[in-house]
């Protein structure tokens, strides 16, 4: 019984090792495929090793590398047919995507404006609707002021916020708390800019 | 004065937290259908809806096993079945300007959609697979791997 096993498992490997030795395409084989995201957006991808280097820069486009000393093919546009072949359950398992709410600040404190505390309602549902066991709550500044007061300002602004999310029944073990002080706007501004529209913390659920 | 003690508590805070820290989930599990499990550290752990990942977690599927991963940088990951992966680097820091994703895709098949890293950091997300690296402007892209 043994000696049958072990029988059929060296006639494998000399037919393998004999199926490399013809075969161009021995081993594994990679293959890459730009595709536009959920909003139509085509972004770009480069493909190389050692011996070349391929740019992927339109929708549906893909490229193969047949082995690590072999140069990636020239791009072509994949069907929909083949894309569907190839990587269908893959597509079909994608997650839905991260929800983001974005609530301002009155300037130079922690206190949200109006139109924000209207807002909490709606997170504590999209955390109820996705049962999301991983939430972010990340404070950001303008620029307005030295950065280290700013990064302080940003810490408090994302603690507030995750307190009035635990008091409205989020669980605390599924929030985490950052903050990115002013490097982060939303609109990119000179130092020492007042913009209202960087002055936020943006809660994500997933 | 005041400000030398508020350094200077600032830096034992940091330090207290630096010494505790429990390592830090990089995305968590959003969806499975099959057998999927994690390798992490030379254990197999299986995966659940909700498990946390973390750097250097193998992500294995089965033979009609499927997961759907959402990273930290809101990047989204799915795999389909007979698959293999490993998040080999996983940073995102975007206050102190520390971002990259990096993954070893070493068989099967998986599509990925772009999240903060690639926005932020030029050049910071990378598959590599066993004969070829993708480099990762954005944003959606599939990559299959022939298993040996």
């Amino acid at each position: 019984m043994m000696f049958t096993a072990l029988g059929r498992y060296l006639t494998g490997l000399c037919l393998c090792l004999l199926a490399c030795g013809l075969a161009a395409g021995c081993g594994p084989k990679s293959q890459f495929l730009l595709l536009p995201d959920p909003d139509g957006r085509v972004g770009a991808l480069t493909v190389s090793n050692e011996k070349g280097s391929q740019l992927l820069d339109k929708a549906y486009m893909g490229a193969s590398v047949d082995s690590a000393d072999k140069a990636p093919s020239p791009p072509t546009v994949w069907s929909q047919d083949k894309i569907t072949k190839l990587f269908g359950p893959a597509l079909e398992a994608q997650p839905d995507p991260a929800v983001t709410f974005i609530l301002y600040f009155i300037s130079g404190t922690s206190d949200l404006t109006e139109e924000s505390i209207e807002k909490i309602p709606r997170i504590m549902a999209a955390i109820r609707d996705r049962k999301s066991t991983d939430l972010s709550v990340i404070g950001h500044t303008d620029r307005v002021g030295a950065a280290e007061m700013n990064r302080r300002l940003s810490v408090n602004r994302a603690s507030r916020v995750a307190e009035i999310l635990i008091s409205k029944g989020a669980d605390s073990n599924s929030i985490e708390v950052t903050s990115h002080g002013e490097e982060n706007p939303l609109i990119p501004t000179a130092d020492d800019v007042a913009e209202p529209k960087n002055r936020r913390v943006e809660v994500t659920v997933r | 004065m005041k400000r030398l003690i508020s350094l200077l508590l600032a830096l034992a805070f940091l330090q207290a937290g630096l010494a505790g820290a429990e390592p830090v989930s990089v995305g968590s599990v959003k969806n499975i259908q099959g057998r999927v499990h994690i390798v992490r550290g030379g254990e197999t752990v299986p995966a659940e809806v909700g498990s946390r990942l973390y750097q250097n977690d193998t992500i294995v599927t089965g033979e009609a096993g499927t997961i759907g991963v959402l990273f930290k940088d809101n990047s989204g990951l799915s795999m389909g079945p007979d698959s293999r992966l490993q998040i080999t680097r996983y940073v995102f820091d975007p206050a102190a300007s520390q971002l990259g994703f990096v993954a070893r895709v070493t068989k099967g098949t998986m599509v990925y959609l772009s999240g903060l890293i690639a926005k932020l950091g030029r050049d910071s997300v990378r598959f590599e697979t066993t004969t070829a690296v993708a480099g990762v402007r954005g944003t959606r892209l599939a990559i299959q791997v022939q298993g040996d």
